[in-house]
C-alpha cells in the first residue's frame, strides 16, 4: 500500500462514500466521489480522464482494487482537509438520499469535467448540454441547469 | 488561423526529412512535426532516459523519451493507415498526440511523480504514530496534466500548433475528449499502443529479450469496429498474449530488476524528504514543493532544464558534505557513487489479485514490529532500511487490476479502458476484451498478479558484506 492509497481509504471513509467494489453504481459513485473531492481541493493526485460514463481515473480504478480490503493504522488526514472533507461529506449525503444518486454523481462530475477542462464556459448550460449529448449523455437542459447551479452553490464552479 | 502542414517539395520546401530508426526503420514526419520537433520543449525530452536508473544496471539503457516517442508517431502513423476512418483534422491531431504524449514527463519519469506516494521507512515502521497521508499543498499533477500544461503555456509550441490546435491535442493525450465519442473510442484503444514502441526499444537497449514483439503482425492486423474501437484481428490473438505475457516479463526483469529498483527506492525516499524539508521552509535543493510549483515550471523557461540532470544535480548537492541530514547524505551518497542497496529479504508470489494475505505481509509486519530494534543493534539508521511492496504486475492491462470475473462483472466499457480488444471471429462487428476469449491463456490467468516484496539496507561505506550476512541471518525466520 502507498501513500496515496492509504489517504483515498481515509478519504472515502471521512466522506461517508461505501468503500465496496461490488456493483456498477458502487463503482461509478466511488470515481465520481474522488473526483468531486480532488476538485473540491483535496489533493489526492489522480488524473482523470473522459470515458463513457464521465470523469474516470484507472490508477484509481487499480488502488480502489488493491486497497479498499486493507485497514491502514495510524494514517490522518489533517485537520484542514477534514474540516474541508466534513463539508463535502453533507453534499455528499445529499446526493446518496437523491432517487438516483447514480446519475446525480454522473450528471455534476461530467458537467464539472466539461468546464474545468477548457471545453465549456461555466454559464454556457446550452454548450454543456450539448456537449453531453454528443458524448452520448441523455442529460435535458433543465438538469444541466441544475447541476450548474448545484456546483455553484457547494463552491465547486464560480458563482454567476 | 492555424500553421499549415502542407508542404509540396518545391526548390524553396526540399524533400521531406526522416528519421532512420533502430526499432522502427524509416520515420517520416510531416512539416508541421518536424517544426513540433524542433522545439526546445520537445527537445527536453532527450534529456529524459525512458527507463530511470535502469542504466545503473544496464550499461546501454540510456535511451529516451524522444526516440520513444517518435516511435509512437510511428505506431500510430501505422494504425492510421491500417484503413482506420477518420478525418484528416483527427489524423494530425492523433499524430501529434502520439508524437507528444509524453511531452508531461517529470525528470526520471515515474520517479519524481510518484513523490506524493512514498511512505518513508519511519512511518512504515511506527503504525501508532499519527502522521499525515496528505499534503495541504495540490498534489504533484499526472505527466498529462503536466504536458497540456506546456503544450498551451509554452510558447515555442503555442506558437506553432496554434491555442485552438494545442488544446485538441492536449485533449487527445490526457484522453479528457469529451463531444466526440468515435474519436475518443479511437485515442483510447489506439494511444495504449505505445507499449508497441516501449517494449522493443527497451528490449533492445537492454539485451533483455523478452520484449521482442511481433510488432508488425499485430499492426498489420490492426481493425476498426463501425463505433470506432480499435481491436486486432483473431489471427493476431498469440502475437497480442506475447505481447502481454512479455511486458510483465520486462517489467519484472528489468524494471523492477533488485538493484534497478534498490537505487529508485533509496531516490524515491531520499526525493519525499527533500521535498518534506522544503515543504518546510528548509533547503531542498531546487524539488519541486508541490503540485503548483510543478504546473509553474512547465509554464517557463525552466522548463528546459527539468531534465534528469535537473536531479541528478538534486543527488550530488544532497551528497555534499555540506548537508546536515545523515540519513539524506546516505541516500543521495549511494545514488551518486553507485553503492547499490543491499537486498536482505525477497519473497514472490503469483496469486489471485484479492488473496493479499501472503508472506509478503506478514514480512511487513515484522517489520513494523523488530526493524528499528535490529537498527540500534547494527548501529544503522532505521531508514536505511527499504521496505518494499513492489507494484502488482497483471497481464491484462497497464493500470487497470480487475480479474477477469470483475470484468465481466462490470458491463460497462468505462471500466474496460486499456485492455486488448480482439475481433473474435472472422465477422465480429465489434472487438472483445482479450481475457474474453475463452481460448486465450489470458482468460485463465488473467486474474493474477506477480508480486514482490523486498528489504534493502543502504550504507554509504563499500565493503559491507559481513554486516549484510548478519542481517539477512537475522530476518530469516520473520516471516
Amino acid at each position: 500500500m502507498n501513500r496515496r492509497q492509504i489517504a483515498l481509504k481515509l478519504v472515502l471513509a471521512e466522506l461517508d462514500v461505501p468503500a465496496t467494489m461490488d456493483s456498477f453504481g458502487d463503482r461509478l459513485i466511488l470515481q465520481k466521489a474522488v473526483y468531486l473531492a480532488q476538485q473540491a481541493g483535496i489533493p489526492l493526485g489522480y488524473h482523470f480522464c473522459w470515458y463513457l460514463r464521465g470523469p474516470y481515473s484507472r490508477d484509481l480504478t487499480a488502488d480502489a482494487y488493491s486497497t479498499l480490503s486493507e485497514t491502514p493504522a495510524g494514517w490522518t488526514l489533517g485537520e484542514a482537509l477534514r474540516q474541508k472533507l466534513a463539508r463535502l461529506s453533507d453534499f455528499m449525503r445529499q446526493l446518496k438520499a437523491e432517487p438516483d444518486p447514480v446519475k446525480a454523481y454522473e450528471l455534476l462530475a461530467s458537467v464539472l469535467f466539461s468546464v474545468n477542462t477548457g471545453q465549456a464556459q461555466v454559464g454556457d448550460c446550452g454548450r454543456i448540454t450539448q456537449l453531453m449529448r454528443a458524448a452520448g449523455k441523455d442529460f435535458t437542459q433543465e438538469e444541466v441547469n441544475g447541476a450548474v447551479q448545484r456546483l455553484r452553490t457547494h463552491s465547486f464552479l464560480p458563482a454567476a | 488561423m492555424e500553421p499549415s502542414n502542407a508542404c509540396a517539395p518545391t526548390r524553396s520546401c526540399p524533400p521531406p526529412k526522416f528519421v532512420v530508426d533502430n526499432v522502427h526503420g524509416d520515420i517520416r514526419p510531416s512539416h508541421l512535426e518536424w517544426q513540433v520537433i524542433d522545439t526546445p520543449s520537445f527537445q527536453r525530452l532527450r534529456k529524459l532516459k525512458q527507463l530511470q536508473m535502469g542504466y545503473l544496471v544496464y550499461p546501454n539503457a540510456t535511451h529516451t523519451r524522444f526516440a520513444h516517442s517518435l516511435g509512437v508517431l510511428k505506431v500510430m502513423q501505422r494504425i492510421l493507415d491500417s484503413g482506420v476512418v477518420a478525418t484528416d483534422t483527427q489524423r494530425e491531431d492523433l499524430r501529434l498526440a502520439a508524437l507528444l504524449h509524453d511531452i508531461g514527463h517529470y525528470p526520471y519519469s515515474h520517479l519524481l511523480e510518484g513523490v506524493d506516494k512514498v511512505i518513508l521507512t519511519e512511518e512504515r515502521l511506527d503504525p501508532a504514530k499519527e502522521k499525515s497521508a496528505l499534503g495541504t499543498g495540490p498534489a504533484y499533477p499526472d505527466h498529462e496534466d503536466v504536458g497540456r500544461e506546456i503544450l498551451l503555456h509554452q510558447p515555442d509550441l503555442s506558437r506553432i500548433l496554434g491555442r485552438e490546435r494545442a488544446e485538441r491535442v492536449g485533449h487527445l493525450f490526457a484522453r479528457t475528449e469529451v463531444a466526440d465519442q468515435q474519436l475518443s473510442k479511437l485515442i483510447h484503444s489506439s494511444l495504449d499502443m505505445d507499449r508497441l514502441d516501449y517494449l522493443i526499444r527497451d528490449s533492445q537497449a537492454t539485451g533483455v529479450p523478452y520484449g521482442l514483439v511481433d510488432i508488425n503482425y499485430l499492426l498489420n492486423h490492426v481493425k476498426q469496429s463501425p463505433s470506432g474501437t480499435i481491436g486486432i484481428s483473431h489471427k493476431a490473438v498469440a502475437a497480442a498474449e506475447h505481447l502481454l505475457l512479455a511486458r510483465s516479463f520486462l517489467f519484472r526483469v528489468v524494471c523492477q530488476h533488485k538493484t534497478t529498483y534498490g537505487f529508485e527506492e533509496a531516490a524515491r525516499q531520499l526525493l519525499r524528504r527533500l521535498r518534506d524539508r522544503a515543504q518546510a521552509g528548509g533547503e531542498g535543493y531546487g524539488v519541486p514543493k508541490d503540485g503548483a510549483e510543478v504546473l509553474a515550471i512547465a509554464r517557463s523557461e525552466k522548463l528546459r532544464t527539468f531534465t534528469d540532470a535537473f536531479l541528478d544535480d538534486i543527488f550530488v548537492r544532497a551528497a555534499s558534505s555540506d548537508e546536515p541530514d545523515e540519513l539524506i547524505k546516505i541516500l543521495a551518497t549511494a545514488i551518486v557513487s553507485r553503492r547499490p542497496p543491499r537486498l536482505i529479504w525477497e519473497k514472490h508470489t503469483f496469486r489471485k489479485r484479492q488473496d493479499d494475505h501472503n508472506d509478503g505481509h506478514l514480512f511487513q509486519q515484522e517489520c513494523q514490529l523488530q526493524l528499528a530494534r535490529l537498527a540500534a543493534e547494527k548501529s544503522i539508521l532505521p531508514g536505511q532500511f527499504l521496505v518494499c511492496d513492489l507494484k502488482p504486475l497483471g497481464f491484462e492491462s497497464r493500470g487497470s487490476s480487475m480479474s477477469k470475473a470483475e470484468a465481466r462483472k462490470a458491463l460497462e466499457e468505462s471500466e474496460r479502458e486499456e485492455m486488448i480488444r480482439v475481433f473474435e471471429k472472422p465477422d465480429s462487428v465489434e472487438p472483445v476484451d482479450i481475457v474474453d476469449i475463452k481460448h486465450s491463456i489470458l482468460h485463465e490467468i488473467g486474474a493474477h498478479v506477480f508480486r514482490s516484496y523486498r528489504l534493502y539496507v543502504v550504507h554509504p561505506k563499500d565493503d559491507q558484506d559481513a554486516l549484510v550476512a548478519d542481517l539477512r541471518q537475522a530476518v530469516k525466520h520473520w516471516k
